[in-house]
């Protein structure tokens, strides 16, 4: 297992951004729950680094159940994987797929054909180690669940992104990933992302806000993600919505990145102007309840 | 009857106008009581993550109430019907607290006895007769 020096050697094209650092940061994005959209942010916020010149290694550690090489749309490009290069069949710089905009954005994919037991944490914190020597930010798609898997993903992080929609069983793991992540010692920071955020329904009193969950979690808030249809378009395409400029999904995985990278970014005021459909539904409702 | 309202409010302007300073659009807030889905999932997710977070099974917190309710009655007489036993948040400081609430049984000239020391000390401030809440603390 080498890494070349050239491995990103492209990425001089690519804006030049501060990042004084000289070791990249290893960011693990886990939700405890599945299906909240961890592999979404993972690509989104991966490619948003990407986007401000950082150079960015996503790493799959979901193996058997690999996904993120199809939200990036890299699916085709796959040769060799993360087992392949623990097992001494390649080299980590083969495995690595170079997105198909960003030169300075690489995947290393899961191996879909094995199953979590052939990855370990002492291969998670070596593979990072060589990578965050190559790279300035390390995205690890964490798999669902706290089991081996889990910890085997967050072994290797020195941040986490935790992942959570405002819905009680997503809430309720999340804060239990929360107390995981705060007993591992080797953790300095994490943040909620906050996905399928409706603030329409919210504003109804239907679902909870983004100021519920974080109170309730006691977690400092990186993003609030609305539910977008664009990303259900995007994924289709393989294309991270990061990158469809007009998308509010877009902007707000955008801020995150930024805000990542230390900037000091605004909260997106998700309120739709009231419309008056919407006013309507409420008086309605209103004098439902009072009948 | 709601596609017919929208199809009367649907076509023109003036409609939106009307809406929009309707007075019953305080509706719009009335929502928020105990039983909108958005309190009721954030009581309930309180809840669940207090029980989650101190990794107390109600039976657990049944036994403690049993035992409490032993030790206590050697001292003083208490009302065993009546006690309430629960985990609560301080909204403020996040601080989870175990709270018991023990109504204490008095003897009927106690009970008078401190019915008028208390009329005559403040006879402004209602007092509960007879319950006595002890509270403890857990991390």
């Amino acid at each position: 297992m080498t890494v070349e020096k050239d491995l990103m050697d492209s990425t001089e094209k690519a804006p030049k951004k501060k990042s004084a650092k000289p070791k990249g940061r290893v960011i693990v994005v886990t939700s405890g729950k599945g299906g909240v959209g961890k592999t979404t942010t993972t690509a989104n916020i991966g490619t948003g680094l990407a986007r401000l010149g950082f150079k960015v290694v996503l790493v799959d550690t979901d193996i058997g159940l690999r996904n993120l090489d199809i939200l990036m749309g890299l699916e085709n490009r796959i040769v060799y994987n993360l087992i392949d290069v623990l097992e001494g069949r390649c080299r980590l710089q083969q495995a690595l797929v170079k997105d198909k905009r960003l030169p300075n954005l690489t995947l290393l994919p899961a191996a879909q054909t094995r199953d979590k037991s052939a990855l370990n944490e002492e291969h998670m914190v070596e593979i990072c180690k060589q990578l965050r020597e190559v790279a300035d930010f390390v995205l690890l798609d964490c798999p669902a669940g706290i089991e081996q898997g889990f910890q085997t993903a967050i072994a290797a992080a020195d941040e986490a992104i935790v992942v959570a929609t405002p819905e009680m069983s997503s809430v309720r793991d999340a804060d239990r990933v929360i107390g995981l992540l705060e007993a591992k010692n080797t953790i300095e920071d994490y943040r909620l992302v906050l996905n399928r955020v409706r603030p329409a329904l919210v504003k109804m009193n239907d679902m909870m806000s983004t100021e519920d969950v974080l109170e309730i979690l006691s977690i400092r808030l990186l993003g609030q993600i609305p539910e977008d249809k664009d990303i259900i378009i995007s994924t289709n395409r393989g294309e991270p919505v990061v990158n469809i400029e007009e998308s509010v999904s877009g902007q707000a995985y955008r801020n995150v990145a930024k805000r990542i990278a230390g900037e000091d970014v605004p909260f997106l005021n998700l309120d739709e102007p009231d419309s008056w459909v919407d006013k309507l539904k409420a008086l309605f409702k209103g004098s439902r309840k009072q009948a | 009857m709601f596609k017919q309202l929208l199809n009367l409010f649907g076509l023109t302007t003036i409609e939106q106008a009307n809406i929009s300073v309707n007075p019953l659009d305080r509706n719009f807030d009335a929502d928020d009581s105990s039983n909108s889905g958005r309190s009721s999932a954030y009581n309930r997710l309180r809840l669940v993550l207090m029980h989650d977070r101190t990794q107390l099974e109600p039976h657990v917190i049944e036994a403690m109430r049993d035992e409490l309710v032993t030790v206590i009655s050697k001292y003083i007489e208490i009302d065993k019907q009546d006690i309430e036993l629960n985990l609560e948040t301080d909204p403020e400081t996040n601080q989870v607290a175990l709270m018991a609430s023990i109504p204490v049984k008095l003897k009927r000239d106690a009970v008078d006895a401190v019915k008028d020391a208390v009329a005559k000390e403040l006879e402004t401030v209602p007092v509960s007769k007879s319950k006595t809440s002890l509270k403890t603390s857990t991390k």
